[in-house]
């Protein structure tokens, strides 16, 4: 038997106190007083010695009560396999934290998590109860706490297989913690893992188990297994031409390679387009390294297209063998450019801007303002009205219904302006309601620049903290001093505070666009045109105003895509349908949950979004850090050991406290005890009504003893 | 018949309840007023002023009573004896040793003894007996001769309450003495525990009957004497020789009652052969029972 308060047995001691009251009392004990005791000397019986003990039970009694109090208080259990079941409650709670990353796919790892699971099941007693915790970046609790052994195999068979997320071991350890805590008894925990070393994410807090928790490491795998993956894939998912004009970049990776192969891996990579194959290159990959690949010059339907890039011959772990990415091919906008300046100079500045890098997005289709008077506007991505006077004819009203029906029109001012002609003419879609032609003294400053710009708009993203330079450079030596115009509408100020570039957006049910930009794009009021900053500004402002999407060509999971990006930044349509790669659709809840319609990506390979009569696709790919199998080091396994251990420890030093708790020995000997002082009590009392018979008597001689002293 | 009506019709307070009267006077007249008979038969009731008799001068006799005109003539001291005083003499003698002193309830032996003292005092006074009071234990320790006058009660009861357990008993020289005190035909009431041989006593009664006394023993003992409760050894003292001894109570349960009860048996018996009259009376037991059942006795031998 062992104890969980041995300090309380020196109270045992105190059984000498009844002892030596008991002997002291015993030498002091008053004699009881009789009137003669003629008679009783004539009655021949054995002397009663006067050492013995008298009122041996009332004695032992209260000695027992010392020792029970004792005992009680010092809490005593019994352990090892001999301990009792114990009078308290004895169930435990089986958590088994099963690592269903995608890295779990690795081989045969996924069985032998299964094997470990079921193994752990075997350890459950007749009222344990056990909960499945399904984990990688997040962690799925599959069930209530049972005891049905039928149930808990059919999760592991069905709730525990691998999938396509990345492992984080902090997810699951944190739904131990809330399990643990709401569990009433003790838990003892299982990790069934391959123990990826990237599943212990920098940062992480500090693994602890909760105190009375034990935790078990069950690892499934503690080998480094090779392992090469297509890791990175640098591709534009929109194009406007038909042969895709940028180069894709593919890098491959190798880890743990060099057991497979000591210097360097052959591998080939295939470009599927649409699962068709276009294009293969062969790769060497160095024994733990990287190599990189090129594809360029593919052709590319119109329309949407699924592109994969597949590593070959595959290995292990096929699931990132392969990477996945979508191609939209568009027809390049078409903007159209108005103007009321007889100069040519800037419609050659927007070409010439339109038209730089590999693949332009817009086209530029000047017209005169007389012209665009019949020109029908529903067609173009985007208008440019630049320095016009008045608006001829219907332009105006024109205008405003193709803005209303979604589209964006970029203002431009210049010396030409008419700006009373412009409210006159297009109303309610200027952002500004007033402006006034000024110039920048010549004998003063000479120019103005650009002060400040909102670099969260998607206008300004591409313009860094570096590349900043390119705009702020642009001097402005005319512009017009606009006003009215609310501060969430500013996206730039000159260097006076005055607004350079104001926009409105969400205008009419189509969410139209509208631009104004204070000065020309003319090289006469600002040099804006001779900087490097004036090509990407030109292409961000169109892309705003023809609510271009922003799509990357592919997506890690676990991710959430804003549809947005799919159909741009129109209107949500009015229906849409997300498919997930197995062709199961997800639900409504599932793409509106966040508000905005999003798909949720936790599968590899397409997601195909359907709306509007069109069809698009999202990529999902795994994450490269699934791909590194290294298992963690024997320095962090050691550490996590311990941590175990000091959980265990902490379960350990909790198990006596668990042990004793559960056989609650010492309520048994409370209850002992008050029985012992009922006995004692009864004892006690039946020995004062015996003196009492005398009481009277030694009362009286106590009296006279006293009169007597006097 | 009286005496069963009075019976029938009264009840007496118990003794533990007159115990709280502090007034002993009070107590012994509350006993005995329920009572119509005497001690005897007296045809006279209270002080007579004509002349009766004479007779010679005893020491003791009230110097007051002495006929001086008869001293004159005759050169003899003589009493006059007037009607009233032709009753007997009663002599009440207590055991006031120390083991009289014990007690297992409300009422001691000495304190129950006394009450029955007093109320036979009581008793004979208001029979126009001359009633006197002997305390003895080892000795005499108050003698108060018996007489009929205004005050004798009250002298009798301040003798009472002063009196406490003495020290031991010597029964027979107590008794002895008190046979020189007792003058002829007087009636003589003991009051004790009687711890001593019955052979001892019956010598002592028969010298104290000598003269044609007649002679009343009232054996007073406590409950817890005739069956102690004792369960569990014990050391008992005894009051009067502070002895010690170590008793275990299978012993006590069996042979002390049994040796007890022969004693009683043996006192009875030699008191009946001795023609004495006998009454074991117990500390719990109410007084007015025990002096009816003595009344009792006695009309019946009369």
């Amino acid at each position: 038997m062992q104890f969980l308060s041995p300090w309380y047995l020196l109270g045992a001691l105190a059984v000498g106190v009844p002892i030596w009251v008991h002997l002291v009392r015993h030498e002091r004990a008053r004699p009881l007083p009789f009137a003669s005791l003629m008679f009783f000397r004539r009655i021949p019986q054995p002397t009663v010695s006067r050492r013995r003990l008298k009122y041996l039970l009332l004695l032992a009694a209260r000695c027992l009560l010392v020792l029970l109090m004792a005992l009680a208080f010092a809490r005593p259990y019994l352990s090892g396999p001999a301990a009792p079941a114990g009078l308290g409650p004895q169930a435990r709670l089986f958590v088994l934290l099963a690592d269903c990353s995608l890295s779990m796919q690795y081989g045969d790892r996924a069985r032998r998590a299964a094997d470990a699971a079921r193994q752990a099941l075997g350890r459950m007693g007749a009222l344990d109860q056990a909960q499945l915790v399904a984990f990688d970046s997040e962690a799925r609790v599959l069930n209530a706490p049972t005891s049905d052994l039928g149930v808990l195999h059919g999760l592991i068979d069905s709730g525990l297989r691998p999938g396509a997320l990345p492992t984080n071991y902090a997810v699951a350890l944190r739904a131990l913690e809330k399990l643990a805590q709401a569990a009433k008894t003790p838990v003892s925990a299982f990790l069934i893992s391959d123990f990826q070393k990237s599943g212990w994410l920098p940062g992480s807090a500090p693994l602890s188990v909760t105190p009375g928790t034990s935790l078990e490491l069950m690892p499934v795998d503690q080998a480094a297994r090779p392992n090469w993956s297509v890791s990175e894939l640098a591709v534009s998912r929109d194009t406007f031409q038909s042969r895709y004009p940028r180069r894709l970049q593919v890098r491959v990776n190798g880890f743990q390679t060099a057991a497979a192969n000591p210097t360097r891996a052959r591998k080939e990579l295939a470009l599927k387009i649409n699962g068709r194959e276009v294009a293969r290159r062969a790769v060497e990959v160095p024994a733990g390294g990287a190599a990189t690949a090129v594809f360029e010059g593919f052709e590319l339907p119109p329309g949407a297209s699924r592109g994969e890039i597949r590593l070959q011959p595959g290995d292990g772990l096929p699931q990132d063998d392969v990477r996945y990415f979508a191609l939209v091919r568009r027809e390049a906008g078409r903007v159209l450019y108005l103007t009321g300046s007889d100069s040519g100079r800037e419609a050659a500045y927007l070409r010439e801007a339109l038209g730089a890098g590999e693949d332009p997005m817009f086209t530029l289709e000047p017209r005169p303002l007389a012209a665009a008077a019949s020109e029908p506007l529903e067609s173009y991505a985007a208008i440019v009205l630049s320095n016009a006077g008045a608006l001829p004819g219907r332009l105006g009203a024109r205008l405003k219904e193709y803005v209303e029906a979604g589209g964006g029109l970029f203002l431009v001012l210049g010396d030409r302006t008419d700006w009373a002609a412009l409210a006159r003419g297009l109303g309610a879609l200027l952002p500004a309601s007033g402006a006034e032609k000024a110039y920048v003294r010549r004998d003063a400053e000479q120019f103005i620049t650009l002060g400040e710009f909102r670099r969260d708009h998607v206008i300004f993203q591409p313009f860094a903290e570096t590349a900043a330079g390119g705009l702020l450079a642009a001097r402005f030596f005319g512009y017009f001093r606009l006003s009215g115009a609310g501060d969430e509408a500013v996206l730039a100020r000159f260097s006076t505070g005055e607004p350079a570039l104001l926009a409105r957006a969400r205008i009419g049910r189509a969410a139209g666009r509208v631009l104004l930009l204070a000065s020309s794009a003319d090289n006469v009021w600002s040099d804006l045109p001779l900087h490097a900053g004036f090509v990407p500004f030109i292409w961000q402002a169109l892309r705003f105003l023809a609510a271009a999407g922003d799509e990357p060509a592919a997506h890690t999971v676990p991710a959430s895509v804003a549809l947005a990006g799919i159909w741009g930044a129109r209107a949500t349509p009015e229906s849409y349908s997300v498919l997930d790669p197995a062709g199961r659709r997800q639900q409504a809840d599932e793409t509106r949950g966040a508000g905005a319609p999003h798909a949720r990506l936790t599968e590899l390979g397409f997601y195909e979004v359907r709306y509007s009569r069109q069809t698009d696709y999202i990529a999902a790919n795994p994450d490269p850090r699934e791909s590194d199998l290294t298992p963690l080091s024997e320095e962090d396994r050691a550490l996590l050991a311990r941590t175990a251990g000091e959980g265990a420890a902490g379960a350990a030093a909790a198990a006596p406290r668990e042990l004793e708790q559960r056989q609650n020995f010492w309520w048994m000997l409370l209850l002992l005890a008050v029985i012992v002082v009922v006995a004692e009590s009864i004892l006690g009392n039946n020995r004062l009504r015996r003196e009492r018979a005398f009481e009277p008597q030694r009362r009286e001689d106590t009296k006279q003893h006293e009169a007597v002293t006097l | 018949m009286i005496f069963a009506a009075t019976a029938r019709a009264e009840r007496f307070l118990d003794p533990g309840v007159l115990a709280r009267i502090a007034n002993l006077q009070l107590a012994a007249r509350t006993v005995v007023e329920g009572f119509i008979a005497g001690l005897h038969r007296s045809p006279q009731y209270g002080l007579s002023p004509e002349f009766a008799e004479y007779r010679p001068y005893t020491p003791g006799d009230d110097p007051r009573s002495v006929d001086w005109n008869v001293f004159a003539r005759t050169d003899r001291y003589y009493i006059k004896k007037y009607p009233g005083e032709t009753n007997t003499r009663v002599y009440i003698a207590l055991d006031v040793s120390r083991s009289m002193g014990y007690r297992s309830g409300a009422l001691s032996k000495l304190e129950y003894g006394s009450l029955l003292a007093a109320s036979l005092a009581y008793f004979a006074l208001r029979q126009r007996d001359a009633a006197g009071l002997i305390l003895f234990d080892t000795e005499i320790r108050e003698f108060i001769p018996p007489r009929l006058r205004p005050g004798q009660m009250s002298q009798v009861l301040r003798a009472l309450e002063a009196a406490r357990p003495g020290r031991g008993t010597d029964f027979c020289s107590s008794l002895d003495k008190l046979a020189q005190f007792v003058r002829h035909r007087s009636l003589v009431a003991i009051v004790s525990d009687l711890y001593e041989e019955p052979e001892r006593l019956s010598g002592a009664f028969r010298r104290v009957q000598f003269g044609r006394n007649d002679l009343m023993v009232f054996h007073v003992l406590d409950p817890n004497e005739v069956s102690p409760d004792l369960r569990d050894a014990a050391v008992l003292e005894d009051l009067e020789t502070r002895d010690r001894m170590d008793v275990a109570p299978a012993y006590v349960q069996r042979e002390y009652r049994k040796l007890i009860g022969q004693h009683m048996e043996q006192l009875r018996l030699a008191c009946r052969d001795s023609r004495l009259d006998y009454l074991m009376m117990n500390t719990a037991q109410p007084l007015d029972e025990a002096l009816f059942n003595f009344l009792s006795l006695r009309q019946r031998k009369s």
